[in-house]
């Protein structure tokens, strides 16, 4: 991924992010704590989350094109870096004082499964593209073929 | 260096004689340039020029600042440009597909995702090469026939 690919990558990451940790925090939030009410300051915390999470994309960059195991592989440091990041800012929340494990466990799991289902939706639709090109590649080639 | 042109009868074979004091790069680039219409290319493999005939060629790659012509079994080594080989084999279905390389779009067997929006092409050869996400809309116009 080359530089400007990578800011236009963490630009969306970053949009998705805060959905996401929107969605995190009320499903957590209703879980664990359903009485907490919160003030405005509070709408910090996505948008400061997402940003810190934004940066691990910055392994996916590099001048070359990477093969399908160096993209995997960088994947899988991107995501633990995530994991790091999130629980590192997590942890000196008011709510996470006390040493509330199951709390933290929960996070490290969410975090996983939103990278996880991400990417799985986007194989899928890139999957039913590939499939698309590779008839149309068929089609093509019939057509050309001398 | 003087042009001549000299028409003749359809019975004659037609034919193109270079007459220089010595074989430089300048000429060697027009020969390369007539193999490369009559649908050859030219290129150095264990230290033997080849003619490689275009509709063999898989695809054509730059690994650290030389380029190299990919057969189904060999490699050879050329010393045209990048962009100069994507011009003259655009007519003959070749596509970029990312920064460095330059695909037979007649050689892909199948596409398949490769992670991160980018796509492998699958070629005939076994091989695999990336189809890095800037290229794909381009992809997709030259699979509709709106690029050849």
């Amino acid at each position: 991924m080359r530089g400007k690919e990578l800011i236009r990558d963490m630009i969306n990451t970053y949009f998705m992010l805060t959905t996401m940790i929107l969605v995190v925090m009320m499903v957590l939030g209703t879980y664990f704590m359903p009485e907490v009410r919160f003030g405005y300051k509070q709408f910090e915390a996505p948008l400061t989350y997402a940003a810190w999470g934004t940066l691990p994309n910055i392994v996916l960059y590099s001048k070359s094109e990477l093969s399908m195991k160096q993209m995997l592989f960088r994947k899988i440091i991107q995501l633990v870096l995530v994991e790091v990041i999130v629980v590192l800012v997590a942890l000196p929340a008011e709510v996470f004082k006390g040493g509330n494990n199951e709390l933290v466990i929960s996070l490290v799991a969410c975090v996983f499964v939103i990278y996880v289902l991400t990417h799985a939706i986007a194989w899928y639709q890139d999957s039913i593209t590939a499939k698309k090109m590779t008839e149309e590649l068929m089609v093509f080639q019939k057509k050309y073929e001398q | 260096m003087l042009i001549k042109i000299l028409k003749i009868a359809r019975s004659e074979p037609e034919e193109l004689e270079i007459r220089c004091h010595e074989e430089t790069e300048e000429v060697k680039d027009i020969i390369t340039f007539v193999k490369s219409r009559q649908g050859k290319l030219t290129g150095i493999c264990e230290g033997q020029q080849h003619e490689i005939p275009i509709a063999d060629v898989y695809y054509v790659e730059t690994v650290d600042n030389s380029v190299f012509i990919y057969g189904q079994n060999k490699v050879y080594e050329t010393k045209q440009k990048l962009y100069e080989l994507e011009g003259m084999l655009r007519e003959k279905y070749f596509l970029r597909v990312s920064k460095s390389l330059v695909l037979n779009l007649m050689k892909i067997k199948s596409i398949k995702p490769a992670l991160n929006g980018r796509y492998s092409a699958i070629l005939h050869s076994g091989e695999e090469v990336i189809i890095s996400r800037k290229y794909v809309a381009q992809l997709k116009c030259a699979l509709k026939g709106e690029v050849f």
